[in-house]
């Protein structure tokens, strides 16, 4: 049964080679980048000039430090990334109003370096540049660099400070109960809420640089000790893995490490709030936060999850987890399921309603699949032209859809009065699911199931239905599998999938994610209320009153 | 070094099992016991049991356990040697090859005869392989998930479906006990026997186990769960309609779920057919795997893959071209299945065992 | 037809997947499999006479099968 190692072949090597040149970007200006700088301050300066070319942002700022020649002192800062006020207070005004002391005077001229940054910038954050590419990547998230003569050594002090939307009500998931908070495009501010939420020194926020130009800071969020360290290096391996132009946004990110791209289903998390991130971290999953967005990805992510909305375990409706399930059924199949019906299995349906859907179809021009296909994509037309429109056009557009759906079409007898229905509640039901991806996933499978439906009726229907389980069981979303825990089925954490049951039930986090502590609290927390006509021990009666 | 890499779980593995055997069985054993005893089936059925389950016990799992990681074809091929053993998984290979036509054809011909008369059978072969052939290439890891919800779903339906017909059922039609003579209910017992002996596949999954000593546990599962509901099906479908009549019908399960009525709901036998496809399809997913699998360690591949595609396509046309009618199968599964299937399904691992008792192989490591 | 475009979609699927991997072996045995199959997909389907492995079957078992139900 055993065979010979196989020598690599000639033909793949050949291919290898070709896709790491394809790899290797080349990135501007390397050599001057790499450069360390010299000891003289004019050299220096007309360097790092030249490495930004005549940008209009780069502001400049000269003077001399007092002293018996004077030492020079060059500042540069990207208008706009740095907080002015900021720069005169911690930079400037200890340079020009400090008084030094004879000692100090003597001492300026050849360890000026040396005094400003022991003792005269007065900010907490100040690093030490050796390269024109420290420097420069330094200057360009909102260091202040501060070159000084003679000194080989050069200055970035943190004066970050930018416009920025403060923390707002996040609108793609408005919740009823629940905190109102949602992340912003502040990587650090979003990673603010997060630490306010999970106040223990283990949370753990590891940045990852990603873009050759854009240097976009990606966050990976985690419990340490808490979180299957697995999972934290497959997502960081795979983060380090990239290499682009550029991140602007997390879904970005989201394609390149997605583990199937094929799949129109979701196997990464994304979400606006910083609550639902925090439960995801004690759950034991890992978090990116991507600078520039508020949208930060939550891996691994199962099927179940898709149904599941943060409010869920704010607010106790424990049913609207079943209501969502159904949703989702109807919304997948309902028009394939009608169509199928009537077209042929029209035994199952009960003779009266037959008679009356009959009755409705009269007068229909084309087969009820088509009809069904012409409504909903009338209906997508609909729906895409509303969301991009400004509010009040929205609710034109929707009010129009309205009346083109609902009456015109059938009292033009274009369709029937049924498919309207059928059409609108597969509507309102993809509006249940709480992941927007999701819906459009489902929405396009709809599609899928009604050619189905069309052609081969009810056994079409479940032979889509088959395929896309088997799918969906064929998925892994960071070595979890999708349909966890439905199958493979761990019945006891089903009780978070298809219902929602009381915290106190849930003891244990879920059981795949391999977490390094799978107890969640202490079992047995159920409430017990004081039970009437037992007296109480005499122990405890003094509380009572 | 195994092919598959994938590992399931014991209850994933009992579901396959019992999902490979009742898939279709329960759609023609009703019918050929009713013939062959009637009303004695139930008596026929307890025998089948307690059979099936000693030689099933000692056969496959007592012989797959003694090679721990092993499935049937490696531990033959450790047995009788490599050349005898690959000659073996080759028949077993063509054997699955051949009963996998008969099932997509009977499954075919029930959707075309009872469905969608107007479309023509090729188009049911092909969907329930492309199914087939698209699980299987996933692997087993998937198909076993799908199953674990497809098969509750499935018994779920068949038990509403007995329970709606309740009812209607006159359990004086199975009245006269022990009319038929003991030979003829032990040959009906045979026959059933040969249907379980598709439970044979599970010496294919048996060291993909994820937990291997649960083996002792999925012996007792699956003929608990086989055995009740055969007998719950059967026995309705007799006290439906009575041994008689059953016994003239081609499907008589199907012809139940025709007969019935949910609420205001009647004709639900679309449903029910549609459900039916997803059983059947893991089924055939099932035997396919097992096809492949032994195919591919009798040529000692390193992957199953690359035959799945073609075993699709010789499937299609065995399925097309096996038999010309309905009535060709169910004669070819009366007068030769019990041969047939005993002989491949029972008789090979019966050698193999024998052989293991001889050659004193254990690799257990006498746990 | 149809045949002949679903095998050469096949084909395009598997043959540079093993070719890349080095399975030559594999790749043998799916060459032979899909002409077996691909062989009896034309004649079925140009109508021409094949033979039955149930016809085989049922010479190999038939002896058994009277023994049983003559007993």
């Amino acid at each position: 049964m055993f065979r010979k190692p196989c020598k690599p072949s000639k033909l793949s090597d050949l291919k290898e080679r070709k896709l790491r040149k394809r790899m290797e970007k080349v990135q501007p200006q390397t050599a001057v980048l790499e450069e360390p700088f010299s000891a003289d301050i004019e050299t220096n300066v007309r360097k790092f000039q030249r490495i930004f070319g005549n940008t209009g942002d780069l502001s400049r700022r000269d003077f001399l430090l007092e002293g018996e020649q004077g030492v020079e002192v060059v500042l540069f800062y990207i208008d706009g990334l740095v907080d002015k006020g900021a720069i005169s207070e911690v930079v400037l005004k200890p340079f020009l109003f400090h008084n030094l002391d004879e000692e100090e005077k003597r001492l300026l001229p050849g360890n000026a370096y040396q005094l400003i940054k022991t003792s005269l910038i007065t900010s907490a954050e100040v690093k030490e540049a050796e390269k024109f590419s420290e420097l420069v990547d330094l200057v360009l998230v909102g260091h202040v660099a501060v070159f000084v003569e003679g000194s080989e050594k050069v200055l970035a002090v943190d004066v970050k400070g930018w416009k920025d939307r403060g923390v707002e009500e996040p609108e793609s998931e408005a919740f009823i109960r629940g905190p109102r908070e949602g992340f912003t495009e502040t990587l650090r501010t979003n990673t603010a809420l997060i630490r306010r939420r999970i106040k223990t020194p283990n949370l753990e926020f590891n940045t990852i640089t990603v873009g050759e130009y854009t240097k976009t800071d990606v966050c990976v969020v985690y419990i340490r000790g808490l979180t299957n360290p697995d999972i934290v290096r497959e997502v960081e391996s795979r983060i380090r893995r990239i290499k682009t132009d550029g991140i602007l946004e997390s879904g970005y990110l989201e394609d390149f490490i997605e583990d199937d791209y094929k799949t129109p289903f979701v196997l990464v998390d994304r979400t606006e709030r910083p609550d639902k991130v925090a439960a995801g971290l004690l759950e034991g999953k890992v978090a990116i936060l991507v600078d520039g967005t508020p949208f930060a990805l939550i891996v691994p992510v199962v099927f179940g999850e898709i149904l599941q909305s943060a409010e869920d375990y704010y607010e106790g409706n424990d049913y609207i987890r079943p209501i969502r399930w159904i949703a989702l059924l109807v919304a997948l199949f309902l028009p394939s399921f009608y169509v199928a019906l009537t077209t042929f299995h029209q035994e199952m349906i009960p003779p009266g309603l037959a008679l009356s859907m009959a009755a409705g179809r009269e007068g229909v021009p084309v087969p009820a699949a088509v009809e069904a296909f012409m409504m909903e994509i009338t209906f997508d037309f609909l729906r895409e032209a509303g969301i991009r429109m400004p509010r009040p056009v929205g609710q034109a557009i929707g009010i129009l859809g309205a009346v083109v759906i609902g009456q015109a079409a059938v009292a033009a007898g274009v369709v029937s009065p049924i498919m309207v229905i059928v059409v609108s509640l597969t509507a309102i039901c993809s509006f249940l699911i709480p992941n927007y991806s999701a819906s459009v996933a489902i929405r396009f499978l709809r599609y899928i199931m009604l050619l189905l439906g069309g052609v081969l009726g009810l056994v079409g229907v479940f032979w889509g239905m088959m395929m896309l389980l088997l799918h969906l069981a064929s998925l892994r979303s960071f070595g979890i599998p999708y349909l966890y825990p439905v199958a493979p089925m761990v019945s006891r954490e089903l009780r978070d999938i298809f219902v929602r049951t009381p915290w106190w039930t849930m003891d244990e986090r879920p059981r795949l994610l391999r977490t390094s502590d799978q107890r969640r609290q202490a079992p047995g927390q159920r409430p017990r209320p004081p039970q009437s006509g037992r007296r109480r021990k005499s122990g405890e009666d003094q509380d009572e009153y | 070094m195994g092919i598959e890499k994938g590992r399931i779980s014991s209850r994933q593995a009992t579901y396959l099992v019992v999902n490979t055997i009742l898939g279709t069985s329960i759609l023609f054993l009703p019918a050929l016991m009713a013939g062959e005893v009637g009303q004695d089936a139930w008596v026929a059925i307890l025998i089948a049991a307690v059979l099936g389950f000693l030689i099933g016990s000692v056969l496959v799992i007592s012989l797959g356990l003694r090679f721990p990681g092993k499935n049937f074809v490696e531990y033959a091929i450790e047995l009788v040697g490599p050349l005898g053993g690959r000659i073996l998984g080759f028949l077993w290979g063509g054997f699955y090859l051949v009963v996998n036509g008969i099932i997509v054809r009977e499954f075919g011909e029930l959707l075309k005869t009872e469905v969608m008369p107007e479309t023509p059978l090729i188009v049911f072969v092909v969907m329930i392989l492309s199914m087939a052939v698209f699980g299987v290439y996933l692997g087993l890891e998937v198909f076993a998930r799908v199953n674990e919800i497809v098969f509750p779903l499935f018994l779920g339906v068949l038990l509403l479906l007995l329970l709606t017909g309740l009812p209607e059922m006159d359990f004086r039609n199975l009245q006269p006990v022990f009319q038929h003579r003991f030979p003829d209910i032990m040959v009906s017992a045979a026959n059933l026997l040969a249907f379980y002996g598709e439970g044979v596949v599970l010496a294919m999954f048996l060291p993909y186990m994820r937990q291997p000593e649960e083996a002792k546990r999925v012996q007792y599962e699956i003929p608990i769960i086989l055995n009740f509901t055969m007998l719950l099906v059967i026995v309705g479908v007799i006290a439906y309609f009575g041994a008689g009549e059953a016994a003239r019908m081609v499907f008589p399960t199907f012809e139940l779920a025709k007969a019935v009525r949910l609420g205001f709901v009647e004709r639900i036998e679309s449903l029910f057919v549609g459900i039916w496809v997803t059983s059947v399809g893991v089924k055939v997913m099932v035997i396919s795997y097992v096809t492949v699998l032994a195919l591919a360690h009798s040529l000692s591949l390193r992957d199953y893959r690359p035959l799945v595609f073609p075993c699709g396509l010789i499937l299609a046309v065995l399925s097309v071209l096996q038999f010309a009618d309905t009535n060709h199968i169910r004669e070819f599964l009366a007068r030769y299945w019990i041969p047939f299937g005993f002989t491949f399904q029972w008789f090979i691992p019966f050698l193999l065992y024998l052989v293991a008792l001889v050659r004193k192989k254990d690799q257990s490591g006498g746990r | 037809m149809l045949i002949v475009v679903i095998s050469a979609g096949m084909v395009f699927c598997e043959v540079p997947k093993l070719m890349h991997r080095q399975m030559w072996r594999e790749l043998w045995a799916f060459s032979v499999f899909l002409a077996i199959g691909l062989a009896g997909a034309l004649a079925l389907a140009l109508d021409l006479p094949l033979p039955n492995p149930i016809r085989l079957i049922e010479f190999i078992f038939g002896p058994l099968s009277k023994l049983i139900y003559s007993g």
